[in-house]
């Protein structure tokens, strides 16, 4: 007899619907199963038999036959347990076929029967109501994650035994909520981490803020111990809130990625990722064996802070480059190539010496050449990317014994969101929305200069001895200086401004 | 051979340069006869150890004319005390080099020299002064001389060539050897090769060909050590007695307490040059030696006019310098802008200080502080860090 359930599988952050289709007919004993599996999915076949048995639903010794269909695509992931159990039992006629045309079944079994979490919930139910699916059943620890879609019935089970129930109408189960609109805003304000809590670095603040306004990727300088993580933790804080479409996509990625649980089913905080220097290429932009996305995905539409970056390893600061500029990244492997959003906003630190005190003398002792490879370990194609550097002070006594309190995030959100709308307005129905996505050519076109203002930059060019790319990057910041004062034109002070946030050039650094 | 041959013959021994070269011609007379004394002659001088003998010996079966040749090929000038162009303060003092290789161009004679010294770490605030002192005093046309090595000496080659004047690197390893290598741009500018690190530093457009010819030269590079030689630790304590012996005035521009920088002062010392320290603040590591120098006797200098005023007595082409360049009429600074230059200083401060002292929004100190670079007020040393100018 046959029997088929509906169920999914996750492809970078998408899913697809996946057949399983089960056939017990006369013959010698045998569990067979086909359709290009992976090893943990060929697994399932004692996973299901003995948690079958521990339910009270022994199988027949028959000739079980499973099929994972469309059969030319690789399946992996443990997900598939639970339907491969409904399918034997629908082709034993245990239970009746028809209950399971309109549902999804996706869950990893123990032996137990016991139901548990597998990730990639949320792209497999959007998934299911793209695809006019009403029902999805989902391990009860994922249940949550996958009502946030809204619009299809998300049913958790714990047991085996709960589902089988459930199919043949003895039990009933409870549909999850999906989140609430207030629920939604209630949450987006839950930043631990205030601006007024960073006493001085007006400076530093200021660039924080117009790097948040044009999403511009910012380089803090300074000595260890002056705050530069500090200010850097607050950046997420200060960006506008995410809407809920902003959430899914951000959920899906930690969906896929096995971070969300039933506290954290949806991520409404702008996300702020800190890998360590010692990350490989791959846990930073995503890969392995089988893909998972990286760090910069992670960090997608928040921050992704790379504290010492001197530090970091050559190649996976290399690796960076194309995401910075792509906004996505493609993981190619033999059987697929994914593709992961990396919409992320660089902060980067960095100290100015390996001993950290430079130019303080009296504490730091680096030679001058020690100095200048320390700043050269940052490539110039990297430092290009960046829009803007600011350096961060020693904090002194006085500013740790009685603090200034600075303005709050709330109030310079205000500001961003200001700024932020001018922007999509200007490029509407464009590619882009931000003053950091300009490219060279846009540039002449949404930063037209006036007669002052070009004496002014051609005297900056030859004076800081700007690169072609320096240029671009000054008129972009310059552009957001100019939306965060809501002026329709690049005026000079604005020009003056973006100078002064001007990244250090490797050649130039700070030893000559 | 010639004379130049014998010299070029003994210039090629390793470990003679201080004493040892000198009782040695003293002994003999002359290079020549050192050439064609036998190997017993040498084994009875005690003062040679068995590597010089074996150096003594195995250097005769060289080819010095083909050398000559070679160096000419490559741009590497040899001249001995026997020529009329070897430098004449060097002749005065006692224990000289007898021949020196040579890498762009000598200076004329009669020329006021300074020597410029001081730590390889540098601050900020000892850069700066290099370079202020440098590019004004090879402005009013002094020679300016050091050892191209990191810090001090680098900023002061780089400060004399930017304000085209004239200077001169005495180095610890053939002419030919660009050591540190972090300071290429010296060497290539000085030794008048076109490159890009040449370009960098004298802001010449690789299209600027002709200007060759018209002699945009930027002094030399000098060494006692033949081309070629490594640059060894115990070179740079014997470089130094030529950097004191070639200069007038010794400059030490920043020099910690227990600085190199002290065997040049002493060997200045010794050949009676005078010796000038610009002072540092009290307290601060980098400049102890330099203040403990001025408790000492040392000249202090506050301004370059202190030591183009001292070189005036003996050179009478400097009575034309003027007298300090004449500052534009005081404009009346708007009052935020004078509010941040009355907050700077010659040590670096940083913007957010800056910000904080001032009370200024941090929006508008921006757009000021670089307006006031650009308008030559203060100069930014380092990321966001500003001194006065």
């Amino acid at each position: 007899m046959y029997g088929n359930v509906k169920s999914a599988s996750v492809y970078g952050i998408e899913a697809m619907l996946i057949n399983v289709e089960a056939d017990v007919s006369d013959g010698l004993p045998l569990f067979n199963m086909v359709g290009y599996l992976a090893s943990e999915v060929k697994e399932a076949k004692d996973r299901v038999r003995t948690a079958l048995k521990n339910s009270n639903f022994a199988l027949r010794p028959k000739h079980i036959t499973v099929n994972l269909s469309p059969a030319d695509i690789r399946k992996a992931g443990t997900a598939f347990d639970l339907p491969i159990a409904m399918a034997c039992l629908a082709a034993s006629e245990i239970l009746p076929q028809e209950k399971f045309d309109n549902m999804l079944i996706v869950g990893e079994l123990g032996l137990d029967g016991k139901v548990n979490r597998i990730s990639g919930v949320l792209p497999i139910c959007i998934a299911a109501k793209e695809a006019g699916i009403d029902i999805v059943i989902v391990p009860k620890g994922n249940a949550r994650e996958g009502a946030v879609v809204g619009g299809i019935k998300v049913l958790g089970v714990e047991t085996l035994n709960e589902l089988i129930e459930y199919i043949l109408g003895v039990r009933e189960l409870e549909a999850e909520l999906g989140i609430s609109e207030d629920e939604l805003k209630g949450s987006s304000a839950e930043y631990v981490e205030d601006f007024s809590e960073v006493s001085g670095q007006e400076a530093a603040r200021r660039a924080a803020e117009i790097a948040v306004c044009g999403q511009h990727n910012l380089l803090l300088s300074g000595p260890p111990g002056s705050g530069k993580t500090m200010i850097a933790r607050r950046i997420p804080g200060i960006m506008p809130d995410m809407s809920f479409d902003d959430c899914l996509t951000i959920s899906r990625i930690y969906s896929v990625a096995g971070l969300l649980n039933d506290e954290r089913y949806l991520i409404t905080r702008r996300p702020f990722r800190s890998p360590h220097h010692t990350c490989t290429v791959t846990s930073l932009v995503g890969g392995g064996v089988t893909p998972k996305p990286g760090e910069i995905s992670l960090a997608s539409n928040g921050v992704l802070f790379l504290d010492e970056m001197p530090e970091f390893g050559r190649e996976a600061i290399e690796a960076l480059r194309q995401p910075l500029e792509d906004r996505v990244v493609t993981v190619s492997r033999l059987n697929a190539s994914y593709t992961y959003p990396a919409g992320f906003m660089l902060v980067a630190s960095m100290n100015p010496c390996p001993c950290g005190h430079y130019p303080d003398r009296s504490r730091c002792s680096c030679t001058e050449r020690q100095i200048r490879m320390y700043q050269r370990r940052i490539s110039q194609p990297v430092l290009d990317r960046i829009d803007l550097c600011v350096s961060v002070s020693g904090i002194r006594y006085e500013e740790l014994s009685t603090p200034k309190k600075g303005e709050e995030s709330a109030v310079i959100r205000e500001r961003v969101m200001r700024a932020r709308s001018i922007q999509l307005e200007r490029y509407k129905g464009m590619q882009i929305s931000f003053n950091s996505e300009l490219t060279g050519s846009m540039t002449s076109e949404f930063c037209p200069l006036g007669k002052e203002e070009k004496e002014l930059v051609e005297k900056a060019y030859e004076k800081y001895a700007l690169s072609a790319r320096g240029y671009h990057r000054l008129l972009k910041v310059a552009r957001t200086i100019a939306d965060m004062s809501g002026e329709k034109d690049i005026k000079t002070p604005h020009l003056l401004e973006a100078l002064c946030y001007r990244n250090i050039e490797v050649s130039g650094a700070m030893t000559y | 051979m010639t004379d130049r041959e014998y010299w070029l013959y003994l210039s090629r021994v390793k470990g003679m340069e201080s004493g040892r070269r000198k009782i040695l011609l003293e002994m003999f007379g002359s290079a020549e006869n050192i050439y064609g004394a036998t190997e017993q002659e040498l084994r009875n001088i005690p003062l040679l150890e068995d590597f010089h003998i074996d150096q003594l010996i195995a250097y005769r079966n060289t080819d010095y004319t083909k050398e000559l040749e070679r160096f000419e090929r490559q741009g590497i000038g040899f001249v001995t005390v026997d020529d009329e162009d070897f430098p004449e303060k060097l002749r005065e003092i006692p224990d000289a080099p007898p021949f020196l290789f040579y890498k762009g161009e000598l200076p004329g004679r009669d020329v006021p020299a300074v020597a410029m010294v001081g730590s390889r770490k540098c601050s900020i605030y000892g850069r700066e002064m290099c370079l202020k002192f440098a590019e004004r005093l090879a402005g009013a046309g002094i020679l300016i001389i050091s050892g191209m090595a990191a810090g001090v000496d680098g900023f002061s080659h780089r400060g004399a060539i930017k304000a085209g004047g004239k200077t001169m690197a005495v180095l610890g390893c053939g002419v030919d050897v660009c050591y540190p290598s972090m300071n290429r741009d010296i060497f290539d500018t000085l030794s008048g090769v076109d490159s890009f690190y040449s370009r960098s530093l004298t802001g010449k457009k690789g299209s600027d060909k002709d200007n060759d010819d018209n002699g945009l030269h930027f002094g030399c590079l000098i060494s006692e050590y033949y081309p070629g030689d490594k640059a060894l630790p115990y070179n740079f304590p014997q470089r130094n007695r030529i950097i004191s012996g070639l200069c007038d005035i010794l400059l030490v521009v920043e020099a910690g307490k227990k600085s190199g920088t002290f065997i040049t002062v002493d060997h200045a010392l010794e050949q009676g040059r005078e010796i000038f320290a610009i002072p540092g603040r009290i307290g601060d590591s980098v400049s102890d030696g330099c203040n403990s120098l001025i408790k000492n006797g040392a000249m202090m200098a506050t301004e370059p006019e202190d030591i183009i005023e001292e070189l005036k007595a003996k050179y009478t082409m400097l009575l034309a310098a003027e007298k300090s360049r004449k500052k534009g009429k005081k404009t009346e600074l708007p009052e935020d802008e004078k509010k941040i230059y009355e907050n700077l200083d010659v040590v670096p401060t940083q913007i957010n200080e800056i910000a904080e002292r001032t009370c200024i929004d941090p929006g508008i100190l921006g757009q000021l502080l670089i307006g006031m670079e650009l308008k030559g007020l203060i100069k930014e040393v380092g990321k966001n860090l500003y001194i006065k100018q």
